[in-house]
């Protein structure tokens, strides 16, 4: 498999753009997923039709173009609970459009990308290769908030 | 997005200039709720994100005393309470993929809708701050001003009681002094 990153023409705007310490490694790891837009689950926050978030062009613009996932499923579901408490004025569909309903449990191989950045919070960073498709790294599902905004996990 | 009504737009380049960043607070993925300083007058202030289209990113600004921000941050007191408890406007900001300030209002916090005020439910987490030692030392250079102090002594057998649940952050204040100033 090819070890030119997915989206390397955003990141060489950017220098050490991933950081010279992630590293490819086998490693189970948890995202946020959409069950019923599982295709539009992968991609990265850069490349949403949104504008970024932050305050100017420092905040994370590298990170952006890779994907968030954590380290245990627990840490997933606190960090969503707390972005869903802040979601201000946007509405439960929107809120799942962007971010899932779901948690799912990807197994990545070394062939799929690098990783790294691991924060206080369980947070890593994922930057893709070329001819990684994630939806086939995926173990599992699992749903965590109904239709009407309750959790269920 | 809601529509709101830009009555008493700010020059925004102005506006913008005025504000110095300090620290994200709430940082998940993307800063959420950051600490600014009035460049001029040094007044604190919360800018939280509370909407977004394919256009802006909507954040909802409002003055944090010293004072409640010590009390913001040892839970004592929630992002709602630092939102009603402060001056009856609030400010809002539309931030396009430029980072320009665009839209900048000032409006009355009864008007904003529900949607846009802060949960009652949001305290202070210091795993959701991601640059924590940065937001230690900012508040103690607050505490190391010439201004109206009172030991902290003082505020744990009266305003401010610690317990053990108190989080690390907390702590860490402890030995420090507390602006009365509200």
């Amino acid at each position: 498999m090819s070890k030119v990153f997915k989206y390397q023409k955003y990141l060489q705007e950017y220098p050490d753009c991933p950081p010279k310490s992630y590293a490819e490694t086998n490693f189970q790891v948890f995202r946020w997923v959409n069950e019923n837009a599982i295709n539009k689950s992968f991609l990265p926050l850069n490349l949403l039709k949104y504008p970024p978030m932050g305050f100017d062009k420092t905040d994370d613009m590298c990170k952006s173009y890779g994907l968030s996932v954590f380290n245990t499923f627990e840490n997933a579901l606190a960090k969503y609970k707390k972005l869903y408490l802040m979601k201000g004025g946007l509405s439960h569909e929107d809120f799942i459009e962007g971010k899932g309903d779901s948690i799912a449990l990807l197994d990545l191989k070394i062939t799929h990308g690098v990783i790294g950045d691991l924060n206080k919070q369980g947070h890593l960073t994922l930057h893709e290769y070329i001819g990684t498709d994630l939806i086939e790294t995926i173990v599992n599902i699992t749903k965590i908030i109904d239709k009407h905004g309750k959790f269920i996990v | 997005m809601e529509s709101l009504s830009f009555k008493n737009r700010s020059n925004n380049i102005v506006f913008k200039q005025l504000f110095e960043r300090i620290v994200d607070i709430i940082h998940i993925e993307s800063p959420l709720l950051t600490l600014f300083k009035h460049k001029y007058n040094g007044e604190l202030y919360f800018f939280q994100w509370i909407d977004r289209d394919t256009t802006y990113n909507r954040w909802l600004v409002y003055s944090c005393s010293t004072y409640k921000l010590n009390l913001f941050l040892q839970r004592k007191l929630s992002l709602s309470d630092i939102f009603f408890r402060g001056t009856p406007n609030c400010i809002v900001i539309d931030i396009d993929r430029d980072w320009e300030w665009q839209n900048v209002a000032i409006l009355h916090k009864e008007k904003l809708s529900k949607a846009y005020q802060p949960s009652e439910n949001i305290f202070f987490d210091e795993i959701d701050c991601l640059a924590l030692d940065k937001l230690t030392d900012f508040v103690r250079s607050l505490h190391d001003k010439k201004s109206q102090y009172i030991p902290t002594n003082y505020l744990k057998s009266s305003v401010i009681s610690q317990s053990n649940s108190m989080p690390k952050y907390s702590k860490k204040l402890s030995n420090t002094y507390v602006s009365t100033s509200y």
